[in-house]
């Protein structure tokens, strides 16, 4: 005769089979009043240890988005940030190229290097004015994103205008982060995008050097910190 | 349409010379901020009408945005 003995189960079994399998939640919400979208809401929150998010990050990231699934514009009544408007009469590749360029700087400030690199072409380049190193293919790409994350944990892009015109774009945004000796710093700066077949093609980013540096200058250790960033830039 | 302006400051000629490039066939009219500071400008503008003209030319969010950017984007309406 076996015996089997109910054992109670810990909290710390549960968080550690949680952090072990992880935990997906995916969250859908929309309200609307007399058909108009007044706020959607979609979120997908992952729970995890980082060894078991990296293990299975490709199956719990979303689905390449493709242009007909990128967020479509809210209605004229609702928009905001007048800064960031397109202008009337604007050819329709010019609304895509734009999207596409606010779904970039929202993969970024969301740390959405998958879906960062979903939206890039499949020969995709990427180009800065600083250093002679170019990016070439998504891989590359999301390499040097991971590795920004890694050197400014906190990076973020507040974008200030976007200009659209046929497959090029323009994005002036003012980047801020924290260095790894705790000090912030704020650079302005402008990515030059081309679009090709729906996706981003090319890149050419732009920041003012001396005003990153300035704050570092005095600190010989935040030398190579910039210099790492401006190689994976 | 709007005409799109990409202001560039005269301390980024690098970005000045890539974004004419890049924008020459476009909507976007890049040019360089060719404006002087208040004080130089004050020296200069001597009789009313140049005065005038000065005034038309001065946008002091242009100038405050060129202070701390490297190029300032003006769209200007109807045109």
């Amino acid at each position: 005769m076996i015996l089997e003995r109910e054992r109670a189960t810990q909290p710390v079994e549960v968080l550690d089979r949680v952090l072990d399998k992880g935990i997906v939640i995916d969250a859908w919400l929309r309200v609307s009043l007399g058909g108009i979208d007044l706020l959607r809401v979609d979120a997908r929150v992952v729970v995890a240890s980082i060894e078991t998010y990296l293990k299975y990050t490709e199956a719990v990231s979303p689905p390449e988005p493709t242009e007909a699934s990128l967020p479509s514009a809210a209605p004229p009544a609702l928009r905001i940030a007048p800064r960031r408007r397109m202008a009337p009469g604007v050819h329709p590749a010019a609304v895509g190229a734009a999207r596409l360029a606010h779904a970039a700087i929202r993969a970024w400030n969301g740390r959405d290097i998958h879906g960062y690199g979903a939206l890039l072409n499949d020969d995709y380049v990427g180009e800065t004015h600083a250093v002679p190193i170019t990016l070439y293919g998504r891989g590359a790409a999301r390499r040097a994103m991971r590795m920004k994350f890694a050197l400014f944990p906190d990076l973020k892009f507040d974008v200030h205008d976007v200009v659209a015109t046929g497959d090029e774009t323009l994005v002036s945004w003012v980047a801020t982060a924290t260095t790894r000796g705790h000090e912030r710093v704020r650079v302005s700066g402008c990515t030059v995008g081309r679009m090709r077949g729906g996706k981003i093609g090319h890149t050419w980013c732009y920041w003012d050097a001396r005003e990153m540096l300035a704050p570092l200058r005095a600190r010989s250790h935040g030398s190579h910190t910039l210099h790492c960033v401006a190689a994976t830039s | 349409m709007d005409r799109i302006l990409c202001i560039v400051s005269r301390q980024h000629p690098e970005l000045f010379a890539y974004l004419q490039h890049r924008f020459k066939d476009s909507m976007v009219s890049v040019i360089l901020d060719r404006r002087m500071t208040a004080r130089r400008r004050r020296e200069i503008v001597a009789d009313a009408e140049e005065r005038r003209r000065d005034e038309r030319r001065r946008r002091p969010d242009v100038d405050a945005d060129l202070l701390h950017h490297s190029h300032v984007i003006v769209r200007l309406p109807g045109l």
